[in-house]
């Protein structure tokens, strides 16, 4: 094997990919628009209700309730005052709360409490903040006045509890910005390998000193070097990489690698860029599938083990998201070789058939 | 220009371009947006926590909370199910009621109730959901709560869903794609495969091929828009009227992919152009989806003319003199773009080999 033939092989490809008109705009593209996406969505997840309250000489206890049922209160001087934040979109609800309510409260008779509610929210959320408001007031009437329930209420929570540390949405897009970008690369890899053979410059090569190993070696280097290096930039400035860096980096370059493996097979079976770009869409959607798993949990069943960048969706969501290790996600690695050794086998030989 | 020639040459593009990567893609990619659109606003993000149930003793707790416009609640029929469900994220709670739930609680007899919790749920969906419940408990031991809570809406901010933020895009999508997508690409497609050779021997005139080509477009681009109306459950009362609009709209794009047609000498070139100028076609839609941006910034660009009345029509109830001054401004760009058109096949001789 000649490795001054593959570096010069690859220095080619690379070349050819950013003089493509189409595909090297889109890789840069890809990735300058991922992670604009990701740091223009809030880093943090609104887990608390957060009101405003005006309540002159409210006793300690109302804002004690407050706190236990976890809403967040900013408490306001006037009226007008917390009519105009309210107004503003600057709070969930605003709550008057006048001394007469709790006179009321506290001698058990039934009182109306003014609740103030933003316009631009859905009616149907200001009726569930109404039913909370009007359930934790009557806990309270419930408490000074002694009565209760006859329920013994027994609590189970499923899964790791995440009170506190919610995962904000755009974490749990960094699974699927990882998958897209790998696939970007395979779009372009598999576009190059069809260009070539419609213009027949492949077969051209092969009559030079290269050989069909040093082409699918050099090819396959390019196209998994340049996938594994932008999701590894990626994630390095997306934060991904603060926890188990090796861990990632190796899920990177296992898909990578099987997504080369696919840029192969794409390019072998589509005539033309425009057909790799038709079966391309294809394989980006079904591959991006598992995403969603991680995006909206619980709405995906078992069957999405059967697509093989689940391995790798989900290891990037457990060691990013739950700071998982080697020993969490060691099966998840181990499948992501095996298909990423398969899909990257397969590819060269249907490619490696077709350039005979 | 011959009717007969450019019925023959619509049957032929519709025959065999159909059969072409790009117009699946028009077709499909604006039907595909719209599903996934309506999935992931309408349920998923919907805001609402959702509550499982496993009733064993018929409580009208149930029908209660089936009946909360702001709770997603599904029953299921065994404990196991609704763990499996809490567990994997698809409810945020899940409540056993116990056989005689509804007398036990009439009678003020102790009873064990579990309730599951979703660790990755919200606090402030767990917090709605068991107010939600002892509401409903209260309302069923006929206890009246010591509250009243007096809602008081401040301002007047329009309540726009996501689903609804998203359909000028998806109709602009529609119009867009296939109106300009099919000419342009039929037109360039036959250049880069020199297939206008056979084209010019016919008799069939220069205007007649283009004509047939923008009709084909325009046709599938407002047949898909209706699509995406009717599967968003917007189409409106005024049927005739959005019609009209679609036509123009899909006209409009037409022309434009006429335009591009011609100018373009390959598929990449096309590609390439269209990419790079899609921002700007679907700018009035991509504002539409920020409420802080003025309106007046999306008349700026002529999709506006094409997406706001079809908007004011199927979502404003609107009828022809609330659209008209926007349908007058669209035709006025339909015939300078049909003008430019004009002069540029002459000029540019696009079937001249």
């Amino acid at each position: 094997m000649n490795v001054q033939i593959i570096q010069t092989l690859i220095v080619k490809e690379l070349l050819q990919l950013i003089r493509n008109p189409i595909l090297g705009p889109m890789i840069l593209f890809s990735l300058v628009g991922y992670l604009a996406v990701f740091f223009f969505m809030p880093a943090t997840l609104e887990e608390k209700f957060t009101l405003g309250l005006y309540a002159p000489d409210a006793p300690a206890f109302v804002f004690n309730e407050f706190k236990d049922k976890e809403i967040k209160i900013q408490t306001f001087d006037s009226k007008e005052t917390l009519r105009k934040a309210v107004a503003k979109g600057d709070y969930r609800a605003g709550v008057v709360l006048l001394p007469e309510n709790m006179q009321k409260l506290e001698t058990g008779q039934k009182t109306k409490i003014d609740v103030y509610f933003p316009a631009d929210t859905p009616r149907e959320l200001d009726h569930a903040f109404a039913v909370l408001l009007t359930m934790m007031f009557a806990e309270l009437g419930d408490r000074i006045s002694g009565k209760s329930f006859n329920i013994d209420l027994t609590e189970e929570i499923l899964g790791p509890d995440m009170t506190g540390k919610q995962i904000a949405h755009r974490d749990r897009l960094l699974p699927l910005f990882a998958v897209l970008i790998l696939l970007m690369e395979t779009l372009a890899l598999a576009g190059l390998i069809a260009e070539e053979y419609g213009q027949q410059t492949l077969q051209a090569l092969m009559v030079t000193p290269m050989n069909l190993r040093h082409l699918l070696i050099g090819k396959g280097i390019t196209g998994a070097g340049l996938a594994f290096l932008q999701a590894a930039v990626m994630m390095a400035v997306t934060g991904g990489l603060s926890g188990h860096p090796l861990l990632i980096l190796t899920a990177l370059l296992l898909g990578a690698l099987m997504v080369t493996g696919i840029g192969f097979l794409l390019g072998s079976t589509a005539r033309d860029l425009m057909g790799v770009m038709g079966w391309g869409v294809f394989v980006v959607i079904l591959l991006s599938v598992p995403a969603m798993s991680v995006m909206f949990p619980g709405t995906i069943s078992g069957w999405i083990k059967l697509i093989p960048s689940f391995f790798l969706v989900d290891t990037v969501h457990q060691v990013a998201n739950f700071d998982a290790g080697w020993g969490d996600v060691w099966q998840n690695m181990l499948m992501l070789l095996l298909s990423g050794g398969l899909a990257l086998w397969l590819g060269a030989v249907i490619l490696g058939r077709k350039l005979r | 220009m011959n009717i007969r020639h450019i019925a023959i040459l619509f049957v032929k593009e519709l025959v065999h371009g159909s059969k072409t990567f790009f117009f699946i893609f028009a077709v499909l990619m604006p039907v595909i947006c719209s599903l996934v659109v309506s999935l992931i606003f309408g349920s998923l993000f919907s805001e609402k926590p959702r509550l499982g149930i496993v009733d064993y003793g018929n409580s009208r707790l149930v029908q209660k909370v089936k009946a909360a416009d702001f709770i997603t609640s599904e029953q299921f029929v065994s404990v196991i199910a609704l763990r499996k469900a809490v567990e994997a994220g698809t409810m945020d709670m899940g409540l056993v009621l116990p056989e005689e739930f509804d007398s036990h609680l009439k009678k003020r007899q102790w009873m064990q109730v579990t309730l599951y919790i979703w660790g990755q749920s919200l606090i402030k969906d767990r917090a709605i959901l068991v107010a939600a419940m002892a509401n409903y408990t209260l309302e069923l031991v006929g206890r009246e709560a010591p509250v009243e809570i007096n809602t008081i809406t401040l301002g007047d901010g329009e309540v726009q869903s996501w689903a609804e933020r998203f359909l000028p895009l998806l109709i602009l999508m529609a119009v867009v794609m296939a109106g300009c997508m099919i000419p342009s690409t039929s037109l360039v497609d036959e250049k880069q495969n020199k297939t206008v050779t056979a084209l010019i021997v016919t008799p069939a005139s220069q205007t007649d091929i283009v004509f047939a080509k923008g009709l084909l477009g325009a046709v599938i681009g407002v047949l898909t828009a209706v699509m995406i109306l009717v599967l968003n459950r917007a189409f409106g009362a005024q049927t005739l009227l959005l019609i009209l609009v679609l036509s123009m709209g899909a006209t409009m794009s037409a022309s434009f992919g006429i335009l591009l047609g011609i100018v373009m000498k390959d598929i990449n070139t096309l590609f390439a152009t269209m990419k790079a100028i899609g921002l700007l076609l679907y700018a009035p839609a991509l504002i539409n989806l920020i409420p802080q941006i003025p309106d007046w910034v999306a008349k700026i660009f002529p999709t506006y003319y094409i997406i706001a009345p079809v908007i004011e029509v199927t979502q404003g109830g609107g009828r022809w003199p609330d659209i008209a001054a926007d349908i007058w401004i669209l035709a006025a760009l339909i015939l300078a773009l049909l003008a430019t058109v004009g002069v540029l096949a002459r000029k540019k001789r696009i079937f001249e080999i």
